[in-house]
């Protein structure tokens, strides 16, 4: 089951890395959010601690599958453009940088076996934040930097949950980041930023220079 | 402990609820003295740990010194800036200083990284309010990168914390402590060791305005009211020294040491590098001093990588750029409002509007060059000696030739707004005399650096580096 779970979400990876519309975007965040729960679900429900699972399950299920889809859906509904018109590289560019990552993240994960963490988790976190930093570094428009940023976040909490089923603790850290950055920057985007510029590229934040 | 950061809470929700400028005066200083009631306990129960997660060590009382000394007159420069300047969202200004503060002393105290973790992380909300302050486009901006950057840093850091947490996972110590990872690094795998090394110095790199993520830092303190750019180039920047210092401690013992230094000789050669070319290119004032502070933050960061007596070194040089980067961002603001600008080219002649401005702005700039007898003179002086002993010519040569690079476009920047010929009309603002002698005085604490040769400071910076 989990290995399904895996592998659909290591899809949603490379899907995510040639998508244009803003939409697909969406989809596939929420997606990923709803994977995390079913993992999350699966990976702690042997762990002894009922209230921290019961936190770490319901936070996932209400952030990241419900809340932050619905706040980029608000995002992306006040945008007047739909898809992203300006890449930074070339979409089948970004495929063939994801590509590299994945097979990085595969030595990678290989290399740094530990015994009780699962090869496979780690090399699907570790893709996921080298998927995310990809993302934000070839687009110029800002909603897929956010998407970037909580592809990134929702790799950092797939290496939580690995390694948290024996550091509970570890894993409430990691929500703490999630309410953390979700709610702040998401709120400051969608009060601020998405205000002022209705199709946001970060040439219109590039006034601060020397 | 847990009072002060009980008081300090009460005191930020008091200072936002009852939302009156005189209020969030007399808050304000009771925060002082919380703050210094809190020192004064910190070197009573030298070597004690509170709360099982907040250690009165040499490290974090030295910090905890510093920031007492800058903000005080942080507060006092702020309260005039919002009197006098800016009527806007006093209540929330200084609510947010106070909230930086009380996350900041939470990084020093913390013996735990995943207690430290939690106070950065709060101090990037607590900043990004600040930073905010003016409400503008570039405001906007700066916040928005700010925000941005540094939770893209934040991730990182925590992806390193998840890696040294596999190596701690089936010990029965708390989780994540200095001292329980120190013992359990020396065994652990150091593959492990060196990605959560990476990971962490990128993620705190946003703090401590270092190579790669500095360029946040600079654009915030570039957009930030001066009070708050003092405080981010001082007191935010030793809290990410502390990161990382604290991690290269754990480091230190193990086989991994050595190269986790050379990582950080790197970062700080690059930061020194990129520091200098935009040093000679900026013609922003406040930019210059954000500049400054990548240059001296990159020099501390080879300090602490060469080691031995360079981690001393790394000690004063923290120290004395507190006092002359807190006293030069106060500064900024008088010139501001004597020219309106903040654009160096359009200054010059304020020798003859505002001398006692004039002199610290002279002094300060001295200072921050290393000219003796600023406390910086003796850092350098000794991160070069332990650079020769160590035989690292080439990272000698480039530094010293990277190094004059700085100090022409300091001295030549910051003097020309001394002598040069004015192409604005002065506003002729009258400048408060009393705010000026605050800035004199943390010159002079900077200078009385030079000065230590031994004493309870001294044992207090032998014992961090113990």
């Amino acid at each position: 089951m989990n290995l399904a779970i895996i592998v659909l979400f290591g899809v949603t990876l490379m899907y995510i890395s040639i998508a244009e519309r803003f939409a697909t975007y969406l989809k596939l965040v929420a997606l990923q959010g709803v994977l995390l729960f079913f993992l999350a679900f699966s990976e702690l429900s042997g762990a002894n601690d009922l209230a921290s699972l019961i936190f770490v399950v319901a936070e996932t299920l209400i952030f990241k599958a419900i809340a932050v889809p619905v706040l980029l859906r608000n995002i992306v509904k006040k945008m007047k453009v739909a898809k992203v018109h300006a890449k930074a590289v070339p979409a089948f560019y970004s495929l063939l940088l994801v590509l590299v990552a994945m097979g990085v993240s595969v030595v990678l994960g290989d290399m740094l076996k530990i015994g009780n963490i699962e090869k496979i988790f780690m090399i699907t976190a570790l893709f996921a934040v080298f998927t995310g930093l990809i993302l934000v570094i070839t687009h110029k428009k800002i909603f897929p930097h956010l998407v970037g940023f909580l592809v990134l976040e929702n790799g950092v909490f797939m290496f939580s949950l690995a390694v948290g089923s024996e550091m509970p603790f570890l894993v409430n850290v990691g929500i703490l980041l999630d309410l953390f950055a979700s709610v702040l920057i998401l709120g400051v985007f969608a009060s601020r930023i998405g205000k002022r510029l209705n199709d946001p590229d970060v040439e219109d934040l590039s006034s601060l220079k020397d | 402990m847990l009072y002060f950061f009980i008081i300090s809470v009460v005191l930020v929700g008091l200072m936002l609820s009852i939302r009156k400028p005189l209020a969030c005066k007399v808050l304000s200083g009771l925060f002082i003295t919380n703050l210094i009631a809190l020192l004064v306990r910190a070197y009573a129960s030298k070597g004690q740990t509170e709360l099982a997660y907040f250690t009165f060590d040499g490290t974090a009382i030295i910090m905890l010194s510093l920031m007492v000394a800058v903000a005080i007159p942080a507060y006092i420069h702020s309260f005039y800036y919002l009197t006098h300047e800016s009527d806007r969202g006093i209540p929330l200004y200084i609510a947010g200083l106070t909230g930086l503060l009380t996350s900041l002393v939470g990084v020093y105290l913390s013996n735990n990284l995943i207690v430290l973790w939690v106070f950065m992380e709060a101090t990037t909300l607590t900043v990004s309010v600040l930073i905010y302050h003016h409400r503008s486009t570039h405001a906007l901006e700066a916040t928005w990168k700010y925000i941005f950057v540094s939770s893209i840093g934040i991730a990182l850091a925590y992806m390193g914390i998840l890696f040294l947490g596999t190596i701690v996972s089936n010990s029965g110590d708390i989780p994540l402590s200095y001292k329980g990872l120190e013992v359990l690094a020396a065994s652990a795998n150091p593959a492990y060791l060196r990605i959560a090394f990476l990971f962490i110095l990128v993620g705190f790199s946003t703090k401590m305005e270092l190579f790669p993520m500095h360029t946040v830092g600079i654009d915030a303190n570039t957009i930030a009211p001066p009070p708050i750019s003092a405080v981010m180039s001082t007191l935010m920047v030793n809290g990410g020294f502390v990161a990382i210092y604290r991690l290269l401690n754990i480091l230190d013992g193990t086989i991994v040491g050595q190269w986790a230094s050379n990582v950080l000789i790197l970062s700080g050669i690059l930061s020194v590098i990129i520091a200098a070319t935009y040093l000679l290119k900026s013609n922003n004032l406040k930019r210059l001093l954000a500049y400054s502070t990548l240059e001296n933050m990159g020099l501390v960061a080879i300090a602490l990588g060469i080691g031995g007596v360079a981690r001393y070194a790394a000690f004063i040089h923290i120290i004395a750029h507190t006092f002359l980067k807190a006293a030069l961002f106060f500064q900024v603001r008088q010139v501001r409002n004597t020219f309106d600008t903040y654009e160096i080219s359009k200054m010059g002649g304020y020798i003859r509007h505002y001398s006692a401005g004039a002199l610290v702005l002279m002094l300060g700039t001295l200072g921050i060059v290393a000219f003796p007898p600023s406390g910086l003179f003796v850092s350098e002086l000794t991160i070069f000696k332990a650079m020769l002993a160590q035989e690292r010519w080439i990272l000698f040569t480039v530094l010293v030739l990277v190094l004059l690079c700085c100090v022409y476009a300091i001295v030549q920047k910051l003097l020309s707004i001394l002598y040069a010929k004015e192409t604005v009309k002065p506003t002729g603002f009258k400048l408060s005399m009393s705010l000026t002698a605050v800035q004199y005085l943390l010159i002079g604490l900077a200078f009385y650096v030079f000065f230590f040769k031994d004493g309870f400071v001294m044992n207090l910076i032998n014992e961090a580096i113990k």
